[in-house]
């Protein structure tokens, strides 16, 4: 007697048996992760590190030279407003006269 | 030059498939003659024990043909049918013909059943151990996941149960009163 149900449990569970392992032979769960075997990639990697640490480094004296500058300008400027307020208002001087003159009339003289 | 392991996955993955294939059907046929459940229907169980043998050959017969397209293991057609041919593990892989062909042997015996008659078909069949442990002993000396320890787990559970099975089998009484009295 056929036993259709058992057949088909059957053929599924050799199917998800057969999938399952294929799956997992592929996958290789159990092998180590792959190291970066160029050594191209590991001089790049090694130069981008290097370029972080140094654009830290740079932003900080940046930033350092910057407060230092902020100071120096608030401290000048303060002695230039204490300047201007000790000094007099300078005084505008008078604007001469304009003279109206009639000059002899323009002659040219060639002697060649 | 880089090879398509896809063949070699196949032949891996139907190869461990066939294997559990087998053991479900050597399981289905032990708990046939015990049968511990009074509720499993005999003649279910027989087909159903039928018809994993046979997902188990379609599963060898794809092993056989994934080996022959893949590269990884230089085999002729020849080494799949006569043992001791293949120059990969000659001993480990013909243990794995061997047993292949008594199983081909023993499912074609269901057919010729009456034409053989039911005492020699039964002799025929208790090669199931004998063909269960060759393919174990194939799976675990030429299989290259066989070092690993979920393939391990797998071999060491099927030859778990099936030990289990078959001792309660020995021991157990049968429940069929008129093979009681036969035997």
């Amino acid at each position: 007697m056929t036993s259709h149900a058992g057949r088909l449990y059957a053929l599924a569970g050799v199917l998800v048996v057969f999938f399952l392992t294929w799956a997992l032979l592929a996958a290789r769960p159990w092998a180590p992760a792959r190291q970066v075997s160029d050594p191209r990639l590991t001089a790049l990697a090694h130069r981008e590190h290097q370029l972080r640490r140094d654009a830290v480094l740079v932003r900080r004296i940046v930033a350092r030279r910057f407060a230092r500058y902020r100071v120096a300008l608030v401290r000048r400027r303060a002695e230039l407003a204490a300047v201007s307020a000790a000094a007099p208002a300078p005084t505008v001087a008078a604007a001469p006269a304009v003279r109206v003159v009639t000059l002899p009339p323009l002659t040219i003289t060639r002697t060649s | 030059m880089k090879t398509d392991p896809t063949f070699w996955l196949l032949a891996r993955a139907s190869g461990l498939t066939a294997y559990a294939a087998l053991t479900a059907s050597v399981l289905a046929g032990i708990v046939l003659k015990s049968r511990p459940l009074r509720s499993l229907r005999q003649a279910a169980v027989v087909d159903t024990h039928r018809f994993v043998a046979l997902l188990g050959l379609g599963a060898i017969a794809l092993h056989g043909t994934t080996l022959l397209l893949d590269r990884t293991v230089p085999l002729r057609p020849l080494a799949l049918v006569v043992p001791g041919l293949s120059t990969y593990r000659p001993a480990a892989v013909a243990a794995g013909v061997v047993a292949a062909e008594l199983m081909l042997l023993v499912y074609v015996s269901f057919a010729l059943r009456r034409r053989i008659g039911v005492a020699n078909w039964r002799r025929l069949h208790w090669t199931t151990y004998a063909i269960f442990a060759a393919a174990t002993v194939h799976g675990l000396a030429a299989g290259t996941d066989s070092t690993r320890p979920w393939a391990l787990s797998i071999y060491l559970g099927a030859v778990g149960s099936v030990a289990a099975a078959a001792a309660w089998r020995s021991l157990a009484v049968p429940l069929d009163p008129q093979r009681r009295t036969t035997r």
